[in-house]
Parts: structure tokens; sequence; C-alpha cells
């Protein structure tokens, strides 16, 4: 049964997909994202990474959407489009959401759905031996923190990267 | 490949269609970017919680973080773009045509 | 820009393309595609002009387009390997998504609208690192993974690139949108001989790195942006109309010249794999390149371009600005064509 739910998560994943491509407004092409980020996080979440469907949600709903909500309150409109408004946007809407369908019932027809049983899991746990305690531990907040050890220069990497980024912006923007 | 799997390659193709029509808003483009990313994030984190690669699970987390910046350069020229022009429409961006 | 910020987002450009070029994981690789696409950015506007934001801003969509396709493809050869190395076979669908961002990072044939119009929105000196620096990390993917390559789709883009290289520049008075318009031309010669024998690519990236070089060095010198400044070059410097000829149809790929050596190899090369049609149809095809070549060349040294007369003095004066890079590159690009058995030895 979890199997099937989480089917309809992505078929849902990708209809959200398809009304943010449609190019609506970005106020609703910004609800419709975040929408497909929380079914995101609930994909992550069915296969045992609770760590990075937080990670998801917090910091890509989170910290992100704050940023766009921002931007799109400085460059929006008084009559935002919705889907309905325009008929290009229902064209592609429309074509979207037929191509999804269509693609959906080939694969269906071709007998593979039940392959998805075979990636159904509940997370893998780590133990630990510490000389002051023994513990369980998920498996992704250890590989996530794995960064502090193993993958430490590309932590550094991607820290002088943000740090660039601050940088940059300032840099494009200072002309106004 | 399980449908899951499908289903995010769907989602993937899709909305780099969404950011290649020349259409309206480029707040809606970049927001398409922001999906191209958040569909390859949620593709490889399935991929490596599948195959239980311990040491991988870092990888996702460094695509957020250029996601980030990205979406950091992307907003600054956004916001360039509405100051010089009063509003984001990718067609007023016609000054280089050949 | 700020003489805080500059040493690091300069630093930060070199240092991407470094990482992409040192590092044999999918993920670095794409890490530093990132980095110098990112730096590129405020080196390509410091007058904030609007025409300078709008190259800015659809280098950035298209860059970061595909460097996302790029992603995406390193994820399913991951998902299909299992590995994060650079494989020798790889899926079908990830090495032909990992060929199509490239193309699109590189202006290769059905992806190169955007080099003109980048190229003409932007100051001459990030032109230049445009053309050559920002080409040297995708190459060097290219170079890696050369056995993988989809070879009627590389085959196919550097036909096209030739000739949509060659046609596109005809009409063009702008020396920005002519130089993006050979850079065009030259990425699909590169194009045509990297599933055949990569090295031979690399010395073609080389030699047109320093003809490029030399060109803008020219450009910047004298702050030329279209054909008629250009025309104008002979009262201020006798002697650089001359090199300036010598420098264009090098590029032309002319036989006494150093843009002849890697012509030369490249239909050599493809002949020796059987492949008469395609380096035929280049070579006749490269002619539309030479006649706009060939069209500088005239405007600029061949004929004295009516000026005012006390415009006729200007070669008096002293130089103020000086390129330390200039002679050498010139050399190298008029007379390398002797050295080339040693390319046997190089690579």
């Amino acid at each position: 049964m979890a199997v099937n739910v989480m089917y309809f998560l992505s078929i849902l994943f990708v209809m959200g997909f398809v009304c943010l491509s449609a190019k609506p407004s970005p106020v609703y092409g910004g609800l419709t994202l975040v929408v497909s980020g929380g079914i995101g996080c609930m994909l992550i979440l069915s296969q045992g990474g609770s760590f990075l469907g937080l990670m998801v949600f917090l910091i890509y709903l989170g910290g992100m959407m704050v940023v766009f909500g921002y931007t799109t309150a400085l460059a929006t409109e008084r009559y935002p489009e919705t889907w309905a408004s325009s008929m290009i946007i229902w064209g592609t809407l429309l074509l979207g959401l037929i191509m999804e369908f269509l693609l959906l019932y080939w694969w269906a027809s071709n007998d593979q759905i039940e392959i998805l049983v075979d990636c159904y899991n509940m997370g893998e746990w780590i133990i630990y031996d510490d000389e002051s305690a023994v513990g369980f531990l998920s498996e992704d907040p250890a590989g996530v923190a794995a960064i502090y050890s193993y993958n430490c220069w590309l932590m550094f990497v991607a820290g002088w990267s943000m740090f660039v980024g601050i940088f940059i912006a300032i840099e494009i923007t200072r002309g106004n | 490949m399980s449908s899951i799997h499908f289903n995010l390659i769907m989602a993937f193709t899709i909305s780099f269609l969404g950011t290649m029509l020349y259409r309206s808003h480029m707040m809606s483009t970049l927001l398409c970017l922001e999906g191209m990313m958040l569909s390859t994030f949620i593709f490889g984190s399935l991929v490596m919680l599948n195959s239980h690669y311990l040491l991988s699970f870092a990888i996702p987390i460094i695509m957020l973080v250029f996601a980030a910046c990205e979406a950091a350069v992307g907003l600054a020229l956004l916001v360039m773009i509405s100051n010089t022009y009063g509003i984001d429409y990718v067609q007023n961006l016609n000054l280089l045509q050949c | 820009m700020n003489f805080l910020s500059k040493p690091i987002i300069y630093s930060t450009l070199i240092m991407g393309t470094l990482i992409t070029l040192f590092s044999s994981h999918w993920l670095l690789m794409w890490i530093g595609l990132e980095m110098s696409m990112l730096a590129m950015i405020p080196i390509m506007m410091p007058n904030f002009t609007p025409r300078s934001t709008e190259a800015a801003t659809k280098y950035f969509l298209t860059q970061a387009s595909a460097s996302m396709l790029l992603l995406f493809s390193i994820m399913l050869t991951m998902t299909y390997s299992g590995q994060w190395a650079i494989m020798q076979h790889q899926n079908q669908m990830a090495s032909f998504m990992l060929t199509i961002s490239l193309m699109m990072k590189l202006g290769l044939a059905p992806f190169h609208f955007w080099v003109p119009e980048v190229l003409q929105g932007i100051p001459l000196l990030p032109g230049l690192i445009l053309l050559t620096w920002q080409k040297m990390a995708p190459l060097a993917i290219l170079f890696q993974s050369f056995s993988t390559i989809n070879k009627p789709l590389m085959l196919t883009s550097a036909i096209l690139s030739v000739l949509l290289g060659g046609w596109g520049g005809l009409n063009q008075t702008q020396l920005r949108k002519i130089m993006a318009y050979s850079s065009i031309a030259h990425m699909g010669w590169m194009a045509a001989i990297l599933i055949y024998n990569p090295s031979i690519m690399m010395m073609n990236y080389i030699i047109y790195t320093f003809l490029t070089t030399s060109m803008f060095s020219m450009f910047i010198m004298y702050n030329n942006t279209t054909t008629s400044s250009l025309s104008h070059t002979w009262n201020i410097s006798p002697l650089l109309t001359a090199m300036m000829m010598i420098t264009l149809l090098s590029l032309g790929g002319l036989p006494p010249l150093t843009g002849f050596a890697p012509k030369w190899l490249i239909i050599q090369e493809m002949m020796k794999n059987n492949n008469i049609i395609l380096p035929t149809a280049m070579a006749m095809v490269t002619l539309l390149n030479l006649y706009f070549y060939m069209r500088l060349v005239y405007s600029t040294s061949l004929t004295l371009f009516p000026s005012k007369n006390n415009t006729k003095i200007k070669w008096l004066y002293q130089h103020t600005k000086h390129i330390p890079l200039l002679p050498v590159t010139l050399v190298l690009s008029a007379f390398l064509l002797p050295l080339t058995p040693m390319t046997n030895i190089l690579f």
C-alpha cells in the first residue's frame, strides 16, 4: 500500500512541475514549487532519508522560498496571470498533463510497475561505539556528517563559493 | 529504473522545457531552474538512499549550496533588469539581437 | 570593480577551471564549471549598462541550464554505473545529455545563438576571457570522455557549426560579432576531430587561443569595435596593420602561417579514418570564414581609408597603452607552422 502512495506522490510531483513550467505569474509558480518541494520531501522520507528530507524542507522551502517571495513581491503586478488567464498557459498545461499521462500509460502497459516494490526500504541504521556510549544513528545523518571529515575539501570548496557568491551578487547590483 | 525514477526524470525534462520557454517573467525562468535543481536533488538522494552510499549523502547537500549561489546570482541579475526596465519580462531583453 | 572583490572573483574564475582540469570526479568537474561560470558574471558587467546586464543575463541563463543538464546526466551515470569516476562505457542517454550540455556551454551549432549576442554586449577584455579561458573547462571534460560521445551527434554539430560560423559572420560589421562567429567555426573544427583524436583538438584549442589573444590585444590597444574604426589603424600604427593582416590570414588557415597547422592535421586525421566527405565539406565551408576575414584585411591594410588630415600624424605620438603579451602572441600566431612535427612529441 505504501508503494502505491509513493507512486501517486511522484505523479503529483510531476503535475506540480507541469503547472510550474506553464509559467503563470511567479506568485503561483513559487506556490507550485513549494507544493512540489513538500511532495519531494515526502518521497525522500518514504525511502528512509529522514535527514535529507529535513534538509529539503528546511533549507529549500524555508530559506530559498523566503528569498524568492521577497523578489516576487519586488517585481509583482496588479493582476497576476493564473493558469486560466491565457490560452498559451492552458495549452501548455494540457499538453504537459496529456504527455505525462500518456507516458504513464505506456509505462504501465509494459508491466514495469512492479519494479518499484524493490526500491522500497525503511533506511539503514549505523551502530556507533564511542568510549562513553553505544547507540544507533540513521545512515543519512552519518553520511552528511562525513562532510566534516572525509569530504572536508568539498566543504571548503562549497564554503568558498558561497563566500564568493555574496561578492558576486554585491558586485552585480552595485551599479544601481 | 523504477517508475518513481522515471517520474523524476519526467519532472526534470518538463522543467527544462519550461526554462527554455521564451515567455513573460524572467522570475518564472529562475523558478524553473530551481525546479530542475529540486528534481535533480530528489533523484540523487533516492539513488543514494537505495544503494546506501554512505559518503555520497553529502553530495546532494553540496548541490543545494551551489543551487543557492546560482539563485543568488540570478536574483541579482533580475533586480538589475527590473531596475532598468521597471518589469522583468524576458521580451525586454532584445537590445543585442543579431 | 572594487579592489577587494577583484582578486577574489578573478581567482575564483581561475580556480574553477583548474578544479575541472584536475579532477576525475564528476561532481568536482561540475563544481569547477559552476564556479567559473558564476565568477564570469560580474566580470562581464563592469560598467552596468543595460547592454552588459542583458549579455550577462543571457550568458547566465544558458550556462545555468546547461550545467543543470550536466548535473542530471552525472546523476544518471551514477545511477547506472554506481561510481563517480569518468567511465569508458556510459549509459547512452546520460552520454547524450552530457554532450548536449557541453555543446550548450561551448556554443556549438544548434546552441550557438548566445555567443554573438553575449559577446556584442560586453567589453573587449571580458570577451577575450569568454572566448578563450571559459572554453577550456568544457573542452577538458570532452577530452576526458571522448570515447563515449555519440559520433553522429558530434559530427552533425561540427559541420553545422562550421557552416553557421561562416554564414552568420558574412553580414557583420561589428568586430566582436565577427570574432564570435569565427569562434563558432573553430569550435566546429574542434568538435569534428574530437571523436577521432582529442590531442589534435587540444592543439587546435591552444593555437586558436594564441590567434584570438593577438586579435583581441590589437583591438584592446586602440579600442576598436567596428570595421570602420579598425580601418583607421594605418595612421596610428602602420606596423600593426601588417601584423593584423597576417593574424587574420592565420585565423583563416592559410598555409605558411600557424592557423594552417590544425586544419591540416584535422583533415589528415579524418582522411585516415575513412571520412572523406565531411572534411571536404568543412574545408569548403570555411571559405566563407576566410571571406569575411579577407574583408577585414582589405579595409584595414590593403586600402588607405579616407581620413581627416589632422588624424594622419597620429603615428608620431608615443603609445600610451602597452600590452606586453602582444609581441609574443603575434609571433606565435604567425610563425608556428614549422614546429608542427613537434606536436607528435608534445601530445
